[in-house]
């Protein structure tokens, strides 16, 4: 099943900004239960927000005049808005009433579902680069894998399966370490060849199209970062939004494209893993040109905190960084090595969601990665003919 | 090779005074900031800076029998009227900081260092949220009880005297046998700072060379840059930042837990102990030493932080990948690989200059606590010595966010740290944390162990986050 980006900014009705904003608020509050809109009885979505952010021309962060709702789902689009249209009706009337060029008719009406469909479909964006940590797997495969790994988990822990498996290791010693073995290690240098050949290859591309940063040492102090406890304390203990809205250095438009569209190409061809140049706590992200090239989004949905995230962007992915927001209005002109500089650019441009859903909020991707593993392994195991065979001997 | 400007830089940053057993900490609340002045202007000259020791005749050094050091909260520094721009936002707020707006919540820091449930810093003894900011603390040294009582005497008149007021006073020490409190082996895996010692590269994996600016304001960090520092000329060279937490350790509740974990084995508790730690009692690390202590390799300086996890220990099968040390300082182990572990944990590093506090106790901690047998093979420990035990824990560090609350809260408290499920540090966080019982994986062959409801066994009592001048700014605080 394709999983799929759902990119929707529209313009909230002045007068009813405060509504809308109260209205999020206690929906994200109690994302599960609320009476608007419960993303899980939507049941193919991954992840989703709702982020209230500036207008086009970014003066302030804080004016926040348009509406991005953003969704990860599985499936297509139109199916995606139906199942949005039939479960959470009113939510979808409470929400998107209070924002401009809504269609004026009763969600009764026949007509209702056509209309709110096109009205979404005028106001939706390309997803210029669109990031997943495990592509083409459906909620249902996720959650599946996740109650199956946790049966298996009480199962080990029962004293019986302690007392089988002591039996079991005295009678068979352990086996030696597979990765020493000729095979393993033949793995092992190709993977590394693979990794660093990927590296020349990103290398180059930031050198061709990256703008251009300088090397040298700052030769100051670095200015402490001026935090802001909303966005940068932890707020959920697994899994944490981030949504980042910057102006586009109008020169450099072009060169942001082309480098958005390579990564989108990695993501679909390489970065296919649970790695996105290094990185490995993203479950989906996604980079989006809007206002017509002015202003760049970035939505991430990432585990950890802020600090472990950032810091992971510039110890591993400092040059891919430089190439996407480098184009960027105020970035430090020693790019993201220097960290407080790209710490501080990071802060003053994100928003904070209203409303984040995951329909797995106490997984890691690390998590959700292996719980697939453990699923499909334990499926090719016991479809193996020999293992039939031997258990058809019980 | 990178000059340190040894005589300006307060000795504690360079060395933890192995050799001076007894210590006393005092925290101080600023009552007449005149009359504290004139005092600090007598401190600073009797103040212990990092300049070498002297060698003897004999070509011997000769280390010194008393040391003294001093630092300051950002209150205090108000108090004093220092000036205080260019300080760190975590400094300026301080370790338990109470929402202005939200009173009686626990602090957005404290849940993000996990103080909360019995640790938030509500229930603290000092320098939490319901008592009196802490202003200044004076860290005395010497070789033991008696001298400290005479050193005491020389440095600190009757408070009242000279305008301050004691808020605790700890007496710490470091046992002869360097064990802490549960009966482990402690301080062992230190960074090296670049400066301090010949070389640019170490050729012990576990005390890798960092940047002087990782540990040192005015030098150049792991980034190569300088980091951000107090603006005053006087303050911004050669000082750092110091946190202070008490930790109280539950020696009892966590010998019972593991007798009875291991069905009142003690060769089976021992190995569970040593499993959430990563190392033996004696210090041998788990990756060199997987099956059974190994005190040879425990005292031998040279071997027992000289490995890397990523060969031979990848899987965790000698040291379990949810153990304490591996997440205090997770070295090559992390994803994507080992070149970026090595290179990403580097920019986490913090010195740590701990020492216990309670009453005394022997090398093999249980022969401290009374044993109780019950039935089924049960044991319970008792500690009898009346007052609680613990750690009395100090990292030095110029980033507090980037170093000190970024191992707490990434390394030491993530369930998920390395891709575990529900597995945070089994020694010294809360459940409260997650509001789950939470697990000890123990990776082995065929199939992992999995300890489960891992109880509290640490509680933090107290503390703070503390500016650590440097020489010179020490005096310019004290003509302030």
């Amino acid at each position: 099943m394709e999983q799929s980006p759902l990119t929707v900014i529209l313009n909230i009705k002045p007068e009813q900004k405060q509504a809308l904003e109260d209205l999020l608020n206690g929906i994200g509050q109690d994302i599960r239960r609320n009476p608007y809109l419960r993303f899980p009885e939507i049941e193919t979505t991954h992840f989703a927000r709702f982020v209230m952010i500036g207008g086009g021309d970014l003066v302030d962060r804080d004016v926040q005049t348009r509406l991005y709702f953003s969704s990860n789902f599985d499936g297509n689009w139109e199916d995606y808005l139906d199942l949005l249209v039939t479960k959470a009706g009113s939510g979808v009337e409470a929400i998107f009433s209070k924002c401009q060029d809504y269609p004026n008719l009763p969600l009764s009406d026949p007509a209702f579902k056509a209309k709110f469909k096109n009205y979404i479909r005028a106001n939706t964006l390309p997803t210029t680069t669109f990031y997943q940590g495990y592509p083409k797997r459906s909620v249902q495969e996720v959650k599946a894998a996740i109650a199956l790994r946790q049966r298996l988990q009480e199962l080990l822990n029962t004293p019986q399966a302690d007392e089988v498996l002591e039996e079991l290791v005295r009678q068979f010693p352990p086996l030696p370490d597979q990765r020493k073995t000729f095979k393993g290690r033949i793995q092992g240098i190709l993977e590394d060849i693979r990794k660093k050949l990927l590296q020349q290859v990103l290398n180059l591309l930031q050198t061709l199209l990256g703008p251009k940063i300088a090397t040298d040492p700052p030769p100051n102090v670095s200015l402490a970062v001026n935090t802001r406890p909303d966005v940068t304390d932890w707020l959920y203990t697994v899994q944490n939004e981030m949504t980042v809205v910057t102006t586009v250095d109008a020169k450099r438009l072009r060169n942001l494209g082309i480098f958005l569209g390579i990564v989108n190409f990695l993501s679909k061809t390489v970065f296919t893993h649970g790695e996105l140049a290094g990185l490995t706590t993203i479950h989906f992200a996604r980079w989006v040109i809007i206002d017509g090239g002015k202003n760049l989004l970035f939505e991430s949905n990432y585990d950890g905190n802020w600090e472990q995230y950032i810091g992971d962007f510039v110890d591993k992915a400092s040059g891919g960084m430089d190439s996407i927001w480098g184009n960027c209005v105020g970035y430090p002109v020693r790019g993201s090595k220097d960290l407080q500089a790209f710490k501080q650019i990071i802060i003053d441009h994100q928003v904070r969601a209203q409303v984040f859903y995951s329909a797995y909020p106490q997984q890691s991707v690390r998590n959700v990665l292996n719980d697939i593993k453990i699923s499909e392994k334990l499926g090719q195991l016991l479809q193996q003919p020999a293992l039939a065979e031997w258990l058809g001997r019980l | 090779m990178l000059q340190l400007e040894l005589n300006d830089i307060q000795g504690l940053i360079l060395s933890g005074y192995g050799h001076l057993k007894a210590s006393r900490y005092f925290f101080f609340q600023i009552e007449q900031p005149n009359l504290v002045k004139t005092w600090l202007a007598t401190i600073a000259e009797k103040t212990t800076s990092a300049a070498p020791w002297p060698k003897g005749p004999d070509g011997k050094t000769i280390k010194p029998t008393t040391t003294l050091n001093v630092a300051f909260t950002y209150v205090g520094l108000n108090e004093l009227g220092v000036p205080l721009e260019g300080f760190s936002a975590e400094f300026c707020e301080g370790l338990a900081h109470a929402d202005p707006e939200h009173p009686g919540r626990t602090p957005n820091r404290s849940r993000r260092l996990g103080d909360v449930g019995a640790s938030d810093p509500a229930n603290w003894e000092f320098g939490g949220t319901t008592n009196p900011p802490l202003h200044i603390m004076l860290l005395i040294f010497a070789d033991d009880k008696a001298g400290l009582d005479q050193f005491q005497k020389e440095v600190l008149p009757a408070p009242e005297q000279i305008g301050l007021k004691v808020l605790a006073v700890e007496d710490v020490y470091r046992p002869e046998h360097n064990r802490e409190p549960f009966g482990f082996q402690d301080g062992m895996s230190q960074p090296l700072i670049e400066g301090s010692v010949t070389g640019q590269t170490s050729d012990d994996p576990g005390q890798p060379v960092i940047k002087a600016g990782e540990f040192i304001l005015g030098y150049r960090n792991q980034y190569n840059l300088l980091p951000p520092a107090p603006t005053h000329p006087q303050l911004k060279m050669n000082g750092t930042y110091l946190v202070y937490r008490k930790m109280e350790q539950d020696i009892a509740a966590f010998w019972s837990f593991l007798y009875q974990q291991a069905k009142g084995q003690p060769e089976l508790a021992e190995y569970f102990g040593a499993k959430m730690v990563g190392r033996w009692p004696s210090g041998a690390p788990l990756t060199l030493a997987p099956e059974k202590d190994d005190p040879a390799l425990g005292a031998d300086e040279s071997r027992s932080n000289n490995f890397q996890y990523n060969e031979p220990d990848v899987l965790g099968y000698g040291c379990p990948v949810g153990s304490h040390i591996r997440r205090a300082n997770p070295r090559d182990s992390l994803v994507p690989g080992p070149l970026e572990s090595t290179d990403a944990v580097s920019k986490h590093r913090i010195l740590r200059r701990g020492r216990v506090y309670g009453p005394e106790y022997p090398a093999d901690i249980l022969q401290a606590l009374t044993r109780q047998d019950g039935p089924d093979n049960s044991v319970q420990f008792v500690d009898e010595a009346g007052s609680p035990r613990g750690l009395s824990f100090i990292a030095l560090n110029t980033d507090i966010k980037r170093q000190f609350e970024f191992v707490q809260q990434t390394w030491i408290n993530d369930p998920k740290f390395d891709g575990l499920y529900d597995n945070p540090d089994p020694l010294i966080t809360t459940n409260a944390i997650t509001g789950r019982a939470n697990a000890m994986t123990i990776q082995r062959w065929p199939v992992r162990h999995q300890i489960q409801n891992v109880p509290d066994f640490v509680t933090v009592k107290a503390g703070g986050y503390f500016f650590l001048p440097s020489m010179q700014g020490l005096r310019f605080i004290a003509r302030q």
